[in-house]
């Protein structure tokens, strides 16, 4: 533990240190094509037939006319407006010579700041899904739509359920690893994925998540958990996460700890929640104790979501 | 194998740059625009095609088939389709249509169409099937309908064998008394369940847009059906099966007292209905979108009845209620505004108002006199439940500088629960509160009261340089809990930007205070008692639940970002974060959570590249005992000692992929391996002297040393190689191998199902499986 604390404060001191050269910069060396961008860029009109004249057989570039972008007939696309400059920015200068760039570039190491790449993309995708976009943890990290957006593929892989987590895991590698545990929800195998519960484009609840806590994205698959009951169990009607951890858990049913322990994380002030329970208490043991064989403490408080039943104020009908 | 065929689609997803390349290659002569033509584009071929194939599987393995339904050994087909038509992006029309179907031919199959004029309407259809195949092993006493009928197949004590074997380890000299009791003649009757659900999932939406409105609506219906395990506790008298008093090789006769449980497998039939519809208006000042949902869940079985297997005779067992999830609804309405001030200011607004509701009839009277025949106190045949939920969420972001930025956000999130609170009879399973198996109690309709105000300012040092500070003020309250007004304090600051021309580098770190305050001891034990005598429980001050009790929060996360080369990146993540719960002396006192390792991506040359992980993730909990001092005396008692329990989860992954385009656009190759071992460590006061469990008091204990729980471990190997060839320009042959490893030990899973005879285990076994799976398929484009 004091080891992984020291790495980290290592690797931070690094950070810190190595970045205050850096930090004397100023915004003229943040990239040439920012300085260049202070004249008021010029279009070359003409639309995308214009680009295509040189472009027409690039293999990076030509896929786009596959898709949504490219389609002139709705008035909304890019290809119906200013062609490709109405995401790339005026840019008669690079038609008129290669040596200058597009205003606007996406990829390579003169790719234009992280706000105007985004500002294009915002310029009509700003509402429904993306309004709760700027201030969100993504925009706060400099995160570009294009880090993890294609525009230029018939279909982008981010948006592909069995390609996507590849691309979320390039930067979450502990969901990565918590995909690949002995309990996960069906992440790797496609069926659930990560955009089923975020919304990486900004959220007004926790976490970037779809809905407004964590409770109603659960309840989006498992209804019958939402109630109302007779007898609820508090810390479930609160957030499931108190219990569980949806990306992987090595303990079954996504569970943060095992019961007897996590139930005895809150449970035990008397009774028998409050016996210890060891090597000696497992099955075949001198002292065989049911909590430590199948589900544990829910063998018998088998309604731990919550039951409504009269019965059930101990959550065991 | 379903990692291989995901494979082979996230490829045909993203694969249209696989499509002929010949025709792009890259003009290198001058770039001056009016000496060339300008050509008509030269579009990539279809990206329609077909797939046929099938696989085989060595073995049988419900672990690598659990969500996919490819549980059994031998040959499974498989199809693929997928057509979409367009109108040329230059031909003014907005035509378009789109089908794809993957994995047609297995239990994980899905379908969606989608169709429309785009920028006018759109339509989509879906379908999605998620199967969860649980276990082959699973074993159970009842016969169980799927109506939900569950019927003992022999009562336990008449298959009691009287030849009691005392477990090693237990003094030969002593009395004592083993809770459980041995019984093998049970065991014939045990049923073997295959327990598996299947999720079915349709959804049609629809979306009309006209100049800035448009309008979405959805329906998304769901069925799930199948089986799954659970249980049920029997409690109190007449249960047959309880306390003898034994000698090592002697037996005697049960008497008829003392609880019992038993596993079964629970029939699930569900419906669940979703609809929405949204109206949404956008224009570059202003978003605003209003919308509606409304949900609904219904149980298609309408009770539990199962019989007490435990009681002395079949005859005068009749069947034990046990509720299922009641049909409930939900209403939601959400408004979402937007509106630009200036280009770097901005207000947002979300507001959401809900109600849940639930009237399913409440089952009382069981007609079992050991599982509840209690209806004395019946409070109408229907809880009428009903929440109402708030929310709204208010946040301003400016750039007041050139290089300032900051967000103010505050949030309200309240679930105001409207239930009815009364006093309903029920089953007390714990024999130290009370003698009596009735024991009356208040339900607690539970309310949460949430606020939470931040704010945040970044401030870039350099163009690339940022340092953010986060100040967060949060405010719970709730009621029927020990301590009901909760604050908490979060100070956050990030650093981020270049070290050197090729290093990047973040840090951030967070403390976080949190106070309980207003601790009540009535909190949730009396209050559900309503004072009546023999039922009240303090709620201890030094055991406030975890979620509740005051806490301190620190936090450290780390990011290097290396790239040495142009076709080399390495990345190097480090996480820790550390709670302790300062006034809490018993329960959960601390826990940790840290990460850390390596990411590298290499392009090794144009037609191979690499990608390498490592994660080593540690996960620990500390937790205590509320006894200061142990008691030392007769069963029942003995077993209440000081203790420590620490739980380390120990977790490590690596993982392996490479992609070589082995002869251009004829082969391509991809070996994907990666290793995931999980360790789970328990270290419980360990060699200390406690007294064994009794039910029966009055007994002697014999004086036992706690003995340590062994390491809970699972490993995880996979090694896939697959690749396609094309033999002809509009035909690939997809073909691979995958190979799976999966171990799992675990303490309490494998117990036989009738090693005790009043509780009646699962039985199920650990997965332990080694499945090769060979894979073939051609794929036409057309």
């Amino acid at each position: 533990m004091r080891s992984i604390i020291k790495i980290a404060l290592i690797t931070g001191f690094l950070s810190l240190y190595g970045g205050l050269p850096v930090m004397a910069q100023t915004d003229g060396t943040a990239t040439n094509a920012s300085a260049a961008q202070v004249q008021t860029p010029v279009a070359a009109g003409g639309g995308a037939q214009t680009c295509l004249k040189c472009h027409n057989t690039d293999a990076k570039v030509m896929p786009i006319l596959q898709t949504p972008h490219a389609m002139q007939g709705d008035k909304h696309t890019p290809f119906a407006q200013e062609g490709c400059e109405s995401c790339h920015g005026p840019s008669a200068a690079h038609v008129a010579s290669r040596a200058n760039s597009p205003n606007v570039l996406f990829k390579g190491p003169n790719k234009s700041p992280v706000a105007e790449r985004n500002a294009q993309c915002l310029t009509c995708h700003q509402a429904g899904l993306r309004m709760n976009w700027q201030g969100s943890q993504h925009e706060n990290n400099d995160i570009a739509c294009n880090d993890c957006h294609t525009v230029h593929v018939a279909k982008d892989p981010v948006l592909v359920k069995i390609s996507q987590p590849e691309k979320c895991f390039t930067c979450h590698a502990e969901q990565r690893s918590d995909s690949f545990k002995f309990s996960h929800h069906p992440i790797r195998e496609g069926k659930v994925v990560c955009s089923d519960c975020h919304n990486p484009h900004g959220a007004p609840g926790p976490k970037l998540l779809k809905e407004f806590t964590v409770n109603e994205v659960c309840y989006t698959c498992h209804m019958e958990k939402r109630g109302p009951l007779l007898w609820e169990h508090e810390p479930v009607r609160e957030s499931c996460i108190t219990c569980h951890t949806p990306h992987g858990s090595t303990q079954a049913r996504l569970l943060i700890e095992r019961p007897p322990y996590l139930c005895q994380e809150c449970h035990a002030n008397g009774g028998h929640q409050a016996q210890p329970l060891a090597g000696q208490n497992l099955a075949g043991g001198i002292s065989a104790n049911p909590r430590l064989m199948a589900r544990g403490c829910v063998n018998c408080n088998s309604q731990i979501h919550g039951s409504n039943s009269p019965n059930g104020a101990f959550l065991t009908r | 194998m379903t990692r291989m065929l995901s494979s082979f689609r996230a490829i045909l997803g993203a694969g249209v740059c696989l499509l002929p390349l010949t025709a792009f290659a890259q003009s290198d002569s001058g770039f001056d625009v009016d000496e060339k033509s300008a050509a008509t584009a030269a579009l990539p071929a279809s990206n329609n095609w077909i797939e046929l194939g099938g696989q085989y599987n060595s073995a049988r393995s419900y672990y690598l088939g659990r969500y996919n339904g490819v549980v059994d050994p031998g040959f499974s087909g498989l199809a693929g389709l997928h057509y979409s038509d367009r109108d040329a992006w230059d031909s003014g029309g907005t035509h378009y249509f789109d089908f794809t179907g993957e994995n047609l031919g297995r239990s994980d199959r899905s379908v969606a169409i989608r169709l429309g004029e785009q920028g006018t309407w759109g339509l989509a259809f879906t379908y999605d099937g998620i199967p969860y195949y649980a276990s082959n092993s699973f074993q159970s006493i009842f016969n169980m309908t799927k109506d939900g009928v569950g019927t003992a197949r022999s009562m336990v004590t008449a298959a009691y064998s009287p030849n009691y074997i005392v477990p090693s380890g237990i003094p030969t000299t002593a009395t004592v008394t083993p809770v459980f009791h041995y019984a093998p003649a049970v065991g014939a009757n045990m049923l073997t369940y295959k327990l598996s659900t299947q999720r079915d999932i349709f959804t049609l939406g629809g979306k009309y847009q006209w100049d800035d409105w448009t309008i979405t609506s959805g329906w998304r219906h769901e069925h799930k059906e199948g089986w799954q395990a659970n249980s049920l506790e029997f409690v109190g008298a007449p249960s047959a099966v309880g306390a003898g008093t034994y000698r090592a090789g002697v037996a005697t006769a049960p008497s008829p007292s003392g609880n019992g449980m038993a596993y079964f497998a629970q029939p699930i039939n569900y419906d669940m209905e979703r609809f929405d519809i949204a109206a949404a208006y956008s224009t570059q000042k202003l978003q605003a979108q209003l919308g509606y949902t409304y949900s609904q869940f219904q149980d298609n079985v309408s009770t539990l009845q199962i019989q007490n297997p435990f009681t002395l005779s079949q005859a005068s067992s009749t069947g034990a209620a046990y509720s299922l999830p009641p049909d409930n609804a939900a209403h939601q309405f959400k408004l979402m505004l937007g509106y630009n001030f200036t280009p770097t200011t901005r207000l947002n607004a979300n507001f959401g108002y809900g109600l849940q509701m639930q009237n399913a009839s409440l089952d009382y009277g069981t007609g079992n006199s050991v599982a509840g025949a209690y209806t004395a106190t019946n409070h109408g045949a229907n809880f009428d439940g009903l929440i109402q939920t708030t929310f709204a969420n208010i946040a301003l972001t400016a750039q007041p500088l050139h290089r300032l930025n900051v967000r103010v956000a505050y949030t309200i999130d309240n679930r105001e629960n409207q239930s009815p609170r009364n006093l309903y009879s029920n089953i007390n399973p714990n024999s130290s509160i009370g003698s009596s198996p009735e024991r009356p109690a208040y339900n607690l309709p539970f309310s949460i009261h949430h606020q939470v105000g931040t704010i945040e300012a970044g401030y870039r040092l350099a163009p690339q340089t940022k340092l953010t500070l986060t100040q967060t003020l949060d405010d719970m309250r709730r009621n029927y809990t020990a301590t009901p007004d909760v604050v908490t304090e979060r100070t956050a600051i990030k650093l981020r930007g270049p070290i050197l021309d090729s290093l990047f580098g973040s840090l951030s770190a967070a403390h976080e205070q949190r106070w309980a305050s207003n601790y009540n001891q009535e909190g949730w034990w009396n209050v559900s008692c309503g004072g009546i005598s023999g039922c009240g429980q303090t709620e201890l001050k030094s055991l406030v639940m975890y979620s509740e009790a005051s806490r301190t929060h620190d936090e450290v996360k780390s990011l290097l970002d290396f790239q040495p080369l142009d076709s080399v990146s390495v990345s190097l993540m480090g996480k820790v974060a550390k709670d302790s719960y300062p006034t809490n002396s018993s329960g959960m006192r601390s826990n940790y959570n840290a990460s850390i390792g390596p990411d590298i991506s290499w392009q090794v040359s144009k037609e191979m590249s690499v990608h390498a992980y490592y994660t080593y993730q540690q996960i620990y909990y500390n937790q205590s005992s509320i006894y200061s001092t142990g008691t030392t005396g007769t069963g029942g008692t003995g077993a209440y000692v000081p203790y420590n329990m620490q739980t380390t989860d120990s977790v490590q992954s690596l993982g392996v992929n490479a992609d070589w385009q082995v002869i251009p656009e004829k082969l391509k190759l991809s070996l994907d391996g990666n290793l995931s071992s999980g360790d789970t460590a328990y270290a419980l006061g360990d060699g200390m002297a406690v007294y064994g469990t009794a039910i029966a008091s009055g007994t002697t204990m014999a004086l036992l040393n706690m003995k340590p729980l062994p390491d809970v471990k699972s490993t995880l190997i996979t090694v896939g190689i697959h690749g396609e060839y094309n033999f002809q320009p509009n035909i690939t042959l997809l073909f691979g191998y995958y190979w799976e490893k999966f171990n799992y030990k675990d303490y309490m899973v494998g117990t036989s199902s009738t090693q005790y005879a009043n509780i009646l285990l699962p039985g199920s076994l650990a997965p332990n499986d080694s499945v090769h799976v060979v894979s073939a398929a051609l794929r036409v484009r057309f």
